[in-house]
């Protein structure tokens, strides 16, 4: 059972394809992370799930009807991009006309007040809010119809590390107590990896990886680190051998393996070509790399 | 409550309250304040010199023109330009769009319930206008009798040129509603609607300038004057039909406008 699923969905501006045969697939109960980097097709993808946008080909279902259904928006929140708020009036009143177009319960308004840890400056001026404080108040107001699903646009950017930490740590209850569904997009997959059950990868508007957290763990390759005493030396005997050198600092070099064959390979070639070896050490690729390969 | 009115008046009850505490709403009131209090220390220091009692000046007659007067051919359109650029700055600026169109409220619903918010700003400036016209008239009354205030010739004539500006400037209102609501910048509906201002002023003695959109407030009063001026289109007519189609094509333009940014 899906929140959310297209086919072959695809929009263009002008010439420019930006979102290119998407085939998304976020399941009921989850933590989604669209991770992509900038320019990538994030926010076009978003605006044609929430129909701010038409798309030129495919389909789209969210919540098991087609998007655009003014019925389904009341079973969902979004955060897009910056959040959406009248700056010359209070955190308050600016809940209060979300709250009246949803049609929800008056006291919501305390309730999400509280999730967001706002109750406090509530009264105050949104122009007198913080960039964190804005940013929590834009989820307030996606949370206030408690919606089953939760489209949430690079929610946490211009925020500080503790900032970042609060809204983390609120998605991940929001998902584990309540059971919400939540689509995050984002450009660190650092931040996704704390929180996401499933990742869609996205570069140049096209989909290259959907999958479980741990499915795009189990995709990561090995490398090599090597210390020796000439490392750009080190690097033309290999590279002359076809391998690839993905760093060469000082002593140090970085080199992709496929399997101990190719370790003992580098070792041989390093040797016969005199260079001292201090050091050959394999390691795991971490997820950033395998972000960084798969977008670059 | 039908379903339909429910919202419409929920998204109407909304929208007043995104309202407190604006320029828009201050312009709202402040804007026929100045106009009369402007005419009311003209009449009050120098009222002799334009009320000719014995000549058969009849001074709520000449009170009246001389606030309607430069409103209808400037200060009136003027003040719906800016209202308008300021009605939708508020939305604009805090990029409210894309949250006001992810919610479960037609957008058809949303809209109108902006139409009848700011048609109900530009009604409740001229209830003001004409409020303050009669009261401050009234005051002359008391403070300077000799002018002739006690003769009420042309009291109700001001009442009705308020109603035919209300009237004759829906079409205005819904040209510079849909520009601001079009355009993010308030550049481009600030310069359309004063090209359009200037344009009606400068071509006023031209035959066909009836079909001037920005021209039908001006020529509503010639009518009123003179129910046979001769002219291409009755101007509360055009006025009319100018709005429901502006209104109309505004809605279908906006609600397919792709909304990127």
């Amino acid at each position: 059972m899906y929140s959310i699923a297209t086919h072959e969905l695809t929009f263009a501006f002008g010439s420019h394809r930006a979102v290119d045969s998407i085939s998304l697939a976020v399941p009921q109960g989850s933590i989604y992370g669209f991770l992509g980097p900038n320019g990538a097709g994030k926010t076009t993808t978003i605006r044609l799930l929430l129909n701010l946008l038409q798309p030129q080909s495919g389909s789209i279902e969210v919540l098991g009807q087609p998007s655009g259904k003014h019925q389904t928006f009341a079973r969902m929140g979004a955060l897009i991009e910056m959040p959406s708020l009248y700056t010359h009036l209070s955190g308050r009143a600016n809940l209060e006309i979300t709250r009246r177009l949803y049609g929800a319960d008056r006291k919501r308004i305390d309730e999400v007040l509280r999730l967001v840890e706002l109750t406090a400056a509530a009264d105050q001026r949104v122009k007198q809010y913080s960039l964190g404080m804005k940013q929590r108040l834009g989820l307030a107001l996606a949370l206030l119809n408690d919606p089953e699903l939760l489209i949430l646009d690079e929610p946490t950017n211009g925020l500080d590390p503790s900032g970042i930490r609060d809204i983390r740590d609120l998605l991940i209850r929001l998902n584990r107590e309540e059971g919400k569904t939540i689509f995050i997009s984002s450009h660190m997959l650092a931040e996704v990896n704390k929180l996401a059950t499933h990742v869609g990868i996205i570069r140049k508007g096209g989909l290259i990886f959907q999958g479980t957290l741990d499915e795009l763990q189990s995709s990561r390759g090995n490398h090599l680190m090597i210390e020796t005493n000439d490392a750009p030396a080190a690097k033309r005997a290999l590279e002359a051998h076809a391998f690839t050198v993905t760093s060469c600092n000082g002593h140090h070099l970085q080199v992709p393996v496929e399997d101990r064959q190719q370790v003992s390979m580098v070792n041989q070639i390093l040797v016969q070509k005199d260079l001292q070896v201090y050091g050959l050490r394999q390691e795991q690729d971490d997820l950033e790399d395998v972000f960084l390969s798969l977008t670059k | 409550m039908s379903s339909v009115s429910l919202p419409l008046f929920r998204a109407l009850g909304v929208e007043s309250r995104k309202y407190r505490r604006t320029m828009a709403l201050w312009l709202a009131i402040l804007a026929p304040a100045l106009i009369v209090l402007l005419n009311f220390c003209i009449f009050y220091f120098r009222g002799e010199h334009i009320v000719d009692v014995a000549a058969g000046d009849f001074a709520w007659r000449k009170y009246g023109m001389m606030n309607i007067q430069p409103s209808i051919n400037l200060l009136f359109p003027l003040y719906i330009v800016l209202l308008s650029v300021w009605f939708f700055q508020i939305e604009h600026q805090s990029q409210t769009w894309k949250h006001l169109w992810v919610l479960p409220v037609r957008r058809s619903t949303q809209f109108l319930a902006k139409v009848l918010l700011f048609l109900g700003f530009v009604a409740g400036s001229l209830l003001i206008f004409l409020l303050l016209i009669y009261a401050s008239g009234w005051v002359l009354m008391q403070v300077r009798p000799e002018l002739g205030f006690d003769n009420t010739v042309g009291v109700l004539m001001i009442a009705k040129a308020v109603l035919y500006m209300l009237c004759a400037s829906v079409g205005i209102i819904a040209l510079q509603f849909w520009f601001s609501m079009r355009w993010k910048s308030l550049m481009a509906p600030l310069s359309i609607g004063m090209a359009g201002i200037i344009s009606a002023l400068l071509l006023s003695s031209w035959e066909h300038i009836a079909w001037h959109p920005y021209s039908t407030l001006v020529m509503s009063i010639v009518r009123m004057a003179n129910a046979d001026a001769p002219m291409d289109v009755n101007p509360l007519v055009y006025s009319g039909v100018l709005a429901i189609g502006v209104f109309f094509l505004a809605f279908w333009e906006g609600s397919r406008r792709a909304l990127r940014g």
